[in-house]
Parts: structure tokens; C-alpha cells; sequence
């Protein structure tokens, strides 16, 4: 398989952002860490570029975030923990029916050669 | 154990005690820190003090030179720490606030003895001829380039001031547990700083993204607060004189209007000469005062933390409070002598105004305590200088 960079990403980002916190709530490097693990490591983004998306949920009111407390020994700045908001549950709901429905339609039709 | 120090900065309190005791102190002072930080073990802070000059071990003799040893061993654990070493822990607290590191580290430690004037640490390394100016940024270079990184991001985007403050804090946090982990793997700062970076992303790229993703009424306030709000990095005194001249074009747009209507429906009367003197008073008093309150109210800060070049004093806080006290004073009498054409203030008015000026520096000084590390914190990011020692990436 070959890799996806961040161009072919633009405008499912979101989306896989909220699928990630589908899982639990999460701070960027862990998002980041969780769409690593499942895209099998072929999802080539630069990290900065997680947090306009994340900023673009929030706004929608799809995720909310928190300060992190408790420092767990890091030396630096806080970090911000994203969890999923029922609206964001319910647009993600949406999203994956959307997206299925692509994939098999589309799919059917680039899929066969000749 | 000092609860709120880093580890290693507790590591450094440790051996600051185990000096003191070989010293036959019964006392830990700011000499005792010193040494405990050339002693230390990732030797951080020894390097960075003989790359200024300073030899650990000349810094050693001359404290031992400075400071006699006692006649005999302490006799109790637990040796408590001087008023300055207390005052110079105090000082490396706020030194990691302000550049939002939430646990002292050593080298905070170094810029709070050096911070606490009549210490013996700062005079040691004073009489060696050390440039205490160069200190600070040398023990901080990773920290502060890294926030340069984020700056460079940061500044460009319309966004509001909170906004900004939150996304510095967020986007610095995620940069330094990357550099964090190229470090372990690479062992050298520079590269390390260099694969974090090519990671993150393209600064100009990622400004351009993020501001896109700004929403409208952060994008409001950002245009708010660029019409009221200080401008980086434009003086106080530019600051102050630009918020008086709104202040008296505004307040001359609100009042001239009702004025001209006046004398238009009434005509010229025995009463008009009064109202255009305390009209006058207004314009001229208002924008006098925002300009003596704000001045005062910035010193007087800036002396409550000591910082941006105010040396951190009760004193200097108590006089500034004094003088926005008597810019309040000073406005109201002006102001009434000239609306009453009369160089006597009636006394029964001269009470309230008193209290309204205590209360008015009480005031300041409350804000300058609370919101005082906030705004000094954004002040400090808006300030650092973006020249190009920080590396850059070629552009994607």
C-alpha cells in the first residue's frame, strides 16, 4: 500500500480525529498515536497540522478540551486533553455513513480495470 | 524534599544540604544552592557557568573565601533555608511561570539566585567578572528557542489574545515532548531540534493553517484588541499616549454633539461659560488621568514581579501605588478648579476623593498581583525576538 500524506487527508482529518476519540478522551500526541497505530503507520501528516483541525471541532462544538492537572513529571507546558461531545458522537455517526456509502459506490466503479 | 521542585532540582536542594553540612552550616544559604548546582550531576549548570568563564572550581575557592567555615558539624538535621535562599526558590517559581514550565527546573534555580541581589551566590559570581546578563538566556537556550519555534507560528494568527496564550501553551507543550524524544534517541540538541521541527511541520505553513481555522468572534476580538491593546513591541509610554489620545477623541465625539445641540436650542446663557469649562475639564482630565493611571499601573506591576528591568521591591510597588493614588488627585482637583474657576477645592469634596484614589491604587495593585504573571507571560512570547538562529526547514 502507499502512504497518504496530508494533502489527500484535507477534509477527513476531522473525521479521523473523531473517530480516534471515539475511543476515550485524548491530548494531540495521543491522537496522533492512535491514528498511526490503525493507519499502519502510512498516514503521513506533519503533527502541527492535527490542530487546526482540532480547533475547527471545537469550534463546531463537536469536541471539548480541558487542561490537563496533573503534570505526570513532564517538565514543560500543559497539554489539552480533546474528548468527544454528543454532537461530535452524532456527526461522526453521519460522517461514517457517508464515507461507506462513497467507498462502496465509488469503489464499485474505479475498482475493476478494463 | 521540596514538593513543588523538579527532580533534578531537588537533586541540586539535596546537595546544596550535604555542602552546607561539610561547611559546618547550620543554615542553607544561596551558596549552598550555587554549589549544589556546579555539583550536580548532568553537570547542566557547570557547563553552561564555564562557558561564560566561570570555572566551577575557581567558583568553589571563591566561595569557601567568601563564606568561613563554622566551627563545628550542625547539630540537627534538616538545616532550614535563609530568608534569600527562600526569596531566590521564590524567584525561580516565577522565572518557570512566566515561560509556562510548571516545575522549577535547575537552571531556574540559577536565574533565582541570581535574582536575589544580596545574595552570596550572585556576588560570587559577580566578583568573578561574570556577565549576569548573559546568564539567563545561556541556562534557558533550549526553552527559549523553542518557544521562538512556536512564536513564529503563533504571531501572525488573527486570533484573540487568549486564543493565542492557549495555542502557545498547546502547541509548546506538544514541540517539547517531541524534541524530547528525538533528544533520547539522538543525543544532540541541534539535531534533535532539527528532526522535532521537520516532524511538526512548516512554521509559515502551519501559521497559515491555523489561522484559517480561527472562528469569527475570535477573529472580532482580534481586531479589538489591536485597536485598545498594546502592540508589541511598541514602548509604554507610546502605549499610554496612543490609549489618552483615543480616550479624548472619543470622549470629544460624545460630548461636543450634546454641547453644540445645547447651545443651539438654548442660545448663549449666563450658565454656557461653566459648561464649556467643565467640558474642557473633561477632555483634558480624562485622557491625563488613563495616561498617569496606566503608566503607574505598569510600574507598579512590573516592581510587584520583578520584572522587564524593575527590580522585584516592596518599596518601589508601595511608591508606584502612591503615585497612581495622586494621579487620581491630582485629575479631580484639576478638574475642579477649572470647571469651578477657582483655585480652592471646597473641602467637604477633598475626603471622598482621598478614598477614591486609596481605593483606586488598592485596586491596581490587586490587578497587578492577580493578572500581573498572565500578562507579563503574554508580553515576554510577544517580545522574543524571531531572528533566524531558530532553524528553519525548507519550505515544503
Amino acid at each position: 500500500m502507499t502512504a497518504i500524506d496530508g494533502d489527500q487527508l484535507r477534509g477527513h482529518l476531522e473525521t479521523l480525529i473523531l473517530a480516534t476519540l471515539e475511543h476515550g478522551q485524548a491530548h494531540g500526541r495521543e491522537i496522533l498515536q492512535r491514528l498511526g497505530e490503525r493507519g499502519c503507520g502510512l498516514l503521513k501528516l506533519k503533527e502541527g497540522s492535527l490542530y487546526p483541525a482540532l480547533y475547527r471541532l471545537e469550534t463546531a462544538g463537536q469536541v471539548k478540551a480541558t487542561w490537563e492537572k496533573d503534570s505526570h513529571g513532564r517538565r514543560g507546558a500543559r497539554r489539552r486533553i480533546y474528548r468527544l461531545t454528543p454532537k461530535g458522537n452524532r456527526t461522526l455517526r453521519r460522517s461514517r455513513d457517508q464515507w461507506q456509502s462513497f467507498v462502496s459506490i465509488i469503489g464499485q466503479i474505479i475498482s475493476v480495470p478494463g | 524534599m521540596h514538593r513543588s521542585l523538579g527532580k533534578s532540582a531537588n537533586v541540586v536542594m539535596t546537595l546544596a544540604a550535604e555542602h552546607a553540612r561539610r561547611l559546618n552550616h547550620d543554615f542553607i544559604g544561596t551558596e549552598h544552592i550555587l554549589l549544589g548546582l556546579l555539583t550536580a550531576p548532568s553537570g547542566q549548570i557547570a557547563d553552561v557557568l564555564s562557558s561564560l568563564g566561570a570555572d566551577p572550581a575557581k567558583i568553589e575557592q571563591e566561595i569557601e573565601k567568601f563564606v568561613q567555615r563554622g566551627p563545628r558539624p550542625p547539630t540537627r538535621d534538616g538545616s532550614p533555608l535563609t530568608p534569600r535562599a527562600q526569596r531566590a526558590i521564590d524567584f525561580a517559581h516565577h522565572e518557570a511561570a512566566m515561560l509556562s514550565q510548571r516545575i522549577v527546573e535547575p537552571e531556574h534555580l540559577l536565574i533565582g539566585l541570581l535574582r536575589e541581589d544580596d545574595g552570596v551566590a550572585r556576588r560570587v559570581l559577580q566578583n568573578l567578572g561574570l556577565d549576569l546578563n548573559k546568564v539567563g538566556p545561556l541556562a534557558m537556550r533550549d526553552r527559549l528557542e523553542q518557544m521562538k519555534l512556536i512564536e513564529r507560528i503563533v504571531r501572525p494568527i488573527r486570533t484573540s489574545p487568549a486564543g493565542k496564550r492557549q495555542m502557545r501553551e498547546e502547541l509548546l507543550a506538544h514541540f517539547q515532548d517531541l524534541f524530547e524524544e528525538e533528544y533520547e534517541q539522538r543525543k544532540d540538541r541541534k539535531v534533535a531540534m532539527e528532526a522535532a521541527l521537520q516532524r511538526f511541520g512548516n512554521p509559515a505553513t502551519l501559521s497559515r493553517e491555523l489561522d484559517r481555522a480561527i472562528c469569527a468572534s475570535d477573529r472580532f476580538r482580534y481586531y479589538t484588541e489591536r485597536w485598545i491593546g498594546w502592540r508589541a513591541p511598541e514602548s509604554l509610554l507610546r502605549f499610554m499616549t496612543r490609549v489618552a489620545f483615543r480616550a479624548f477623541i472619543i470622549t470629544a465625539a460624545l460630548i461636543c454633539p450634546l454641547i453644540l445641540a445645547d447651545l443651539l436650542i438654548n442660545g448663549w446663557n449666563n450658565q454656557s461659560p461653566n459648561e464649556l469649562r467643565a467640558v474642557g475639564g473633561v477632555l483634558l482630565f480624562l485622557p491625563l488621568a488613563q495616561f498617569g493611571l496606566g503608566l503607574t499601573y505598569f510600574k507598579m506591576r512590573d516592581s510587584v514581579w520583578g520584572v522587564f528591568g524593575s527590580p522585584c521591591s516592596l518599596f518601589r510597588t508601595f511608591l508606584f501605588g502612591v503615585c497612581n493614588a495622586m494621579v487620581v488627585i491630582l485629575c479631580a482637583f484639576g478638574f475642579i478648579m477649572l470647571a469651578n474657576l477657582n483655585p480652592i477645592v471646597p473641602t467637604f469634596l477633598i475626603p471622598p476623593i482621598c478614598v477614591a484614589a486609596i481605593f483606586c491604587a488598592i485596586a491596581y495593585f490587586l490587578l497587578a498581583r492577580l493578572r500581573g504573571p498572565l500578562e507579563i507571560r503574554d508580553t515576554i512570547w510577544a517580545l522574543l525576538k524571531l531572528d533566524d538562529t531558530t532553524p528553519q526547514i525548507a519550505a515544503e
